[in-house]
C-alpha cells in the first residue's frame, strides 16, 4: 500500500488502483481490511478528535466508525474515489449524530464494550493523551467556538482547516457541490468571527 | 478580529495529533478476530423486499426465460406475496435490535442486578440502533446494534436513578383502573391475571445524558404499566393514575415483550 499520510487527492492513478483492489479483497477478507485499518485509524482517530476536542468521545467514535465500515463493506460499492472519504463520511455522521443525540451536549463515555477489553488496560494512556491534548490551548479554545457553529460549518471548517483537505476532498467526503462547499466556508467563518468577537 | 487573521489562526494552529495505542490493537482485535468477525463472516446480508424483487427481475430479464415470462408470472406473483408475508411476520429491526441486547450476557452482567431487562427507547438508522434499557432499578445502559449481524458492538452506562417501587394502593389502583378499560376486562373475564405492575419514567425522550449520569429521568408516580397474562400471551396497559384511565394497550407476542412499544406505540416499531 502506498504512503497515505498525503492528501487522497494527491494518490497516483496506480495508488488509486492498488487501493480499489485492497478494497475489494476487504469485502470478503478480514485481514485485508485489517490493512485499511492500519492505514487509516490514526487519521479517523485524530479527524473524531479534532471535532470533539475529547479524547473518550473520539475513541468511541473511532470505534464505532470502524465497526460501521467493517459492518457495510459488503455493500460498499468503489467510485474511484479514496476509501478515506467514506471513513471521513461515516466519522463525520457519527460526531453530529452524537452531539444531535445529545443536544449539543458533550458525553463521558464510561466505557465501551466496542473495547472489549477494559479500558483499565489503556487507560494510563488515554490519560496522556488528555493531558497532550490540554497543552493545545489554542486548539481547544477555537474548538470551543467553533462547536457552538452548526453542524455543517463545523464540518467544512474542521476538514478545510485541521484536516487540511482541499475542496475537491471535501466533495467527496460530504457530498455536496464545489460551490455549496465553498459557500459554507465562507459563512461558517464569517459566523466563526462573529463568534470570536 | 479581522476575518484574514482568523484564516491564520485557523491554518496555524498547532492541532493535536495523537495516538492511543492501546485501543487501535484493541478494537483491531475486536474487529478482525472477534465473534463480530465470525458473525458478520457466518453471512451479515439482509433480505430485503426491493432485494427479492429485483432478484426476480433479473431472473425474468435473462433471455432464456423471456419467452416463458407471460406464463410465468402468476407463480412469480404468488411467490412475491408470500416473500412479502413472509418479510412482514419478520420481526422489525426495533424488535432485532432490543432482542439482541436483552440477550447479550455483556449488558446482563454490566447491568447489576435481577429483574427483567426494560428496553427504554431504541432508535434504528443505517443498519445500526441504539437501544437504551436498564433495569427496575439501577444503572442504565445505551448500547449500540449492528442489526445486520445481531451484535452489540459498543455500549456505555450511565448512572441510573433509583426508581421507587409503586406503593400498594396505587398499585391497587392502577389494577382497578386496567381492570375497568373493556379491553383489558374481556382478557380478565377470560381468565387472565394480573401478572405485574410497574412504575415508568415519566419522559424518557427528554433524558439526557451528561457526564455519565442520566438527568431528567424522573419516575412517574403518575403513570403504571399493568401487565396481565392469559394463555402464554401478555397484554399490557399504560395507566394514568391522575387521570383514572388507560392510556393505550399493547398486546405483544409472547416471549417477545418490549416495553417500549407501550411508551412510543407501535408506530416507533
Amino acid at each position: 500500500m502506498p504512503d497515505r499520510m498525503t492528501s487522497e487527492s494527491s494518490l497516483s492513478p496506480d495508488q488509486l488502483q492498488a487501493e480499489k483492489e485492497l478494497v475489494k479483497r476487504a469485502q470478503h477478507s478480514p485481514e485485508a481490511f485489517g490493512e485499511l485499518y492500519e492505514v487509516y485509524y490514526r487519521r479517523i482517530f485524530n479527524y473524531a478528535l479534532k471535532r470533539t476536542a475529547n479524547v473518550q468521545l473520539a475513541l468511541d467514535i473511532t470505534s464505532v466508525t470502524f465497526l460501521k465500515a467493517f459492518s457495510q463493506i459488503k455493500k460498499y460499492r468503489w467510485r474511484d474515489v479514496p476509501f478515506a472519504a467514506w471513513l471521513y463520511r461515516i466519522a463525520s455522521n457519527e460526531v453530529n449524530d452524537h452531539y444531535r443525540r445529545e443536544g449539543g451536549r458533550r458525553v463521558s463515555s464510561i466505557e465501551s464494550i466496542a473495547d472489549l477489553a477494559d479500558t483499565g488496560e489503556y487507560i494510563d494512556e488515554i490519560n496522556e493523551a488528555e493531558e497532550e491534548l490540554s497543552r493545545h490551548e489554542e486548539f481547544i479554545t477555537l474548538h470551543r467556538k467553533i462547536s457552538e457553529l452548526p453542524f455543517i460549518y463545523q464540518e467544512v471548517i474542521a476538514l478545510k482547516f485541521f484536516e487540511k483537505k482541499k475542496i475537491r476532498e471535501m466533495v467527496k467526503i460530504l457530498g455536496k457541490k464545489e460551490g455549496t462547499i465553498k459557500s459554507l466556508l465562507h459563512r461558517g467563518v464569517e459566523k466563526l468571527r462573529e463568534q470570536m468577537k | 478580529m479581522k476575518k484574514e487573521a482568523l484564516i491564520r489562526m485557523l491554518e496555524s494552529t498547532d492541532l493535536p495529533d495523537l495516538m492511543v495505542a492501546g485501543h487501535k490493537s484493541s478494537l483491531r482485535k475486536v474487529l478482525l478476530q472477534g465473534a463480530y468477525a465470525q458473525a458478520l463472516a457466518a453471512g451479515g446480508s439482509r433480505v430485503s423486499p426491493g432485494n427479492i424483487f429485483k432478484g426476480w427481475l433479473n431472473w425474468l430479464r435473462a433471455p432464456a426465460w423471456r419467452m416463458a415470462a407471460a406464463s410465468g408470472l402468476a407463480v412469480f406473483v404468488v411467490a412475491a406475496v408470500l416473500s412479502l408475508a413472509f418479510y412482514l411476520a419478520a420481526p422489525s429491526p426495533s424488535v432485532v435490535a432490543a432482542d439482541v441486547v436483552k440477550r447479550d450476557p455483556g449488558i446482563q452482567q454490566r447491568l447489576n442486578g435481577t429483574g427483567e431487562i426494560i428496553i427504554m427507547r431504541v432508535d434504528v438508522r443505517d443498519g445500526m440502533a441504539s437501544v437504551i434499557c436498564g433495569r427496575c432499578m439501577g444503572d442504565l445502559i445505551e448500547a449500540d446494534v449492528d442489526i445486520n449481524v445481531k451484535t452489540v458492538v459498543s455500549a456505555r452506562r450511565y448512572e441510573g436513578l433509583f426508581i421507587p417501587e409503586l406503593a400498594q394502593d396505587e398499585r391497587e389502583r392502577a389494577i382497578k383502573i386496567a381492570a375497568a378499560d373493556e379491553r383489558m376486562k374481556s382478557v380478565m373475564d377470560r381468565g387472565g391475571s394480573v401478572d405485574r405492575v410497574f412504575p415508568i419514567f415519566s419522559s424518557v425522550s427528554n433524558m439526557s445524558v451528561i457526564g455519565g449520569s442520566i438527568l431528567k429521568v424522573a419516575p412517574a408516580a403518575a403513570q403504571a404499566i399493568v401487565s396481565v397474562q392469559l394463555d402464554g400471551k401478555t397484554w399490557l396497559a399504560l395507566v394514568d393514575l391522575d387521570q383514572g384511565r388507560v392510556e393505550r394497550i399493547t398486546e405483544p407476542e409472547a416471549g417477545n415483550m418490549y416495553y417500549y412499544e407501550i411508551f412510543f406505540g407501535p408506530q416507533n416499531l
